[in-house]
């Protein structure tokens, strides 16, 4: 394989099973596209937006050894496509445990969890400020998510927690690689100066709470579509 | 000895103050968590003399107001006498102002531990008040709402409003 289409490939993997398992007929993800799809690429804006201001920024780049070479301003092709294909093979998780386990087990305990979390969040996220990476995932993670407990109040977090505790195995595999596990150098490299300094492996801690952001925005969005589509159509039969 | 730090930049002391009123707001949020989490739970110990009705002046649970004092106490000690930092003594200050806030919300307005009343309230701080009545109209560990103290949602919205007199109505 030529290490040139590294990245590419690992988009590819990670897309393409949850991909082929969107139709099985039982759990049928391809029906909530209409609900997913636009939450995906209303995230992907965000995120791409961050993407290149940190990129301009020195927070992080991308080893030239590992992409095509086809960009989009500062942004390989790859780094694009990295937002829609992880957040698509993520929200086919998410909901195809939903299916599997029938329990909302961490139900009771969401609240506290989340209280926690954005206890945490936000002070080491205002602590560490001017450490960019830290600083702004931390309190972007930390209150989006006390907008979803004090605001939205929605119902969905026992079975969001669920789900990135499963997720967090492939995370650990596909963001070890892109940081350089396994292979001679890493594809996306971190700035030091910007983050903490502990790394999990090879994976900088800040990924853990950035990946969740990532998973939360769509989720949230999808859920809410959803949840408004059943309620308009319950207003309006046709 | 250090020079005293005597000058500060416009955009520092508009910095600090925001500093210091989003530590007073965040510390509404701990304050929650602590007690619904920690007061009705672990600690449930301390806190039970809180909805207990009694004569005593003093109550097991005052020790979580000299716990809750020693974040604040810390920081401005060590940010002013041993490293001055503007930012951290913000926060101490935002802290600070939350315990006073709390004291005279808490302790004098809704429990009357000293006879004093604000003569005109607002229908937002009678909102606060009653929806802390209803926190207290339960004396068990399980099975109260409304932990907040700054911030109290529409349904704690009284339809008719009357001030509770004695400490002990309110304990």
């Amino acid at each position: 394989m030529n290490s040139k289409y590294l990245y590419l490939w690992i988009n590819f993997l990670a897309f393409i099973v949850p991909f082929l398992f969107s139709f099985y007929p039982k759990a049928n993800f391809s029906k909530k596209w209409k609900y997913v799809l636009p939450a995906i690429a209303a995230n992907a804006v965000i995120f791409l937006i961050w993407d290149e201001i940190f990129t301009r920024l020195g927070v992080w780049g991308f080893n030239p050894d590992y992409i095509s070479g086809i960009y989009l301003f500062s942004l390989p092709l790859e780094e694009v496509m990295f937002f829609f294909c992880i957040p698509y093979a993520c929200l086919f998780t998410y909901f195809a445990l939903n299916h599997l386990i029938e329990k909302d087990v961490l139900f009771p305990h969401q609240e506290l969890i989340s209280s926690l979390l954005i206890f945490l969040l936000l002070i080491f996220g205002a602590y560490y400020i001017n450490q960019l990476y830290t600083g702004i995932t931390f309190m972007a993670t930390g209150l989006f998510l006390a907008l979803i407990m004090l605001k939205l109040r929605t119902r969905f977090m026992g079975r969001f927690y669920v789900a990135f505790g499963v997720i967090l195995i492939p995370f650990l595999i596909v963001n070890g690689i892109l940081t350089g596990s396994f292979i001679d150098e890493p594809v996306v490299w971190y700035n030091n100066e910007e983050n903490l300094r502990i790394r999990i492996g090879t994976i900088p801690v800040e990924d853990v709470f950035y990946g969740m952001l990532m998973l939360l925005i769509p989720i949230t969005i999808s859920e809410k579509l959803e949840e408004e589509w059943k309620y308009y159509k319950n207003k309006n039969p046709w | 000895m250090e020079p005293l730090q005597s000058s500060m930049e416009v955009s520092d002391i508009l910095l600090c103050s925001l500093i210091v009123i989003a530590t007073f707001l965040f510390w509404e949020f701990v304050a929650w968590i602590t007690h619904k989490y920690v007061m009705h739970g672990l600690l449930w110990t301390w806190h039970k003399s809180h909805h207990t009705v009694h004569e005593k002046s003093l109550e097991k649970n005052d020790l979580f107001a000299l716990v809750f004092s020693l974040p604040s106490i810390g920081i401005l000690y060590y940010f002013t006498v041993k490293d001055y930092n503007p930012y951290m003594i913000s926060i101490g200050i935002g802290i600070f102002c939350y315990g006073f806030f709390y004291l005279v919300f808490h302790d004098i307005i809704v429990h009357q531990r000293l006879k004093w009343r604000p003569e005109r309230r607002s229908r937002y701080l009678q909102r606060m008040i009653h929806a802390h009545y209803i926190h207290h109209s339960k004396h068990s560990k399980e099975g109260c709402e409304a932990f907040g103290f700054l911030f109290a949602p529409k349904k704690y919205e009284p339809k008719k409003f009357t001030f509770k007199k004695e400490r002990s109505e309110t304990q």
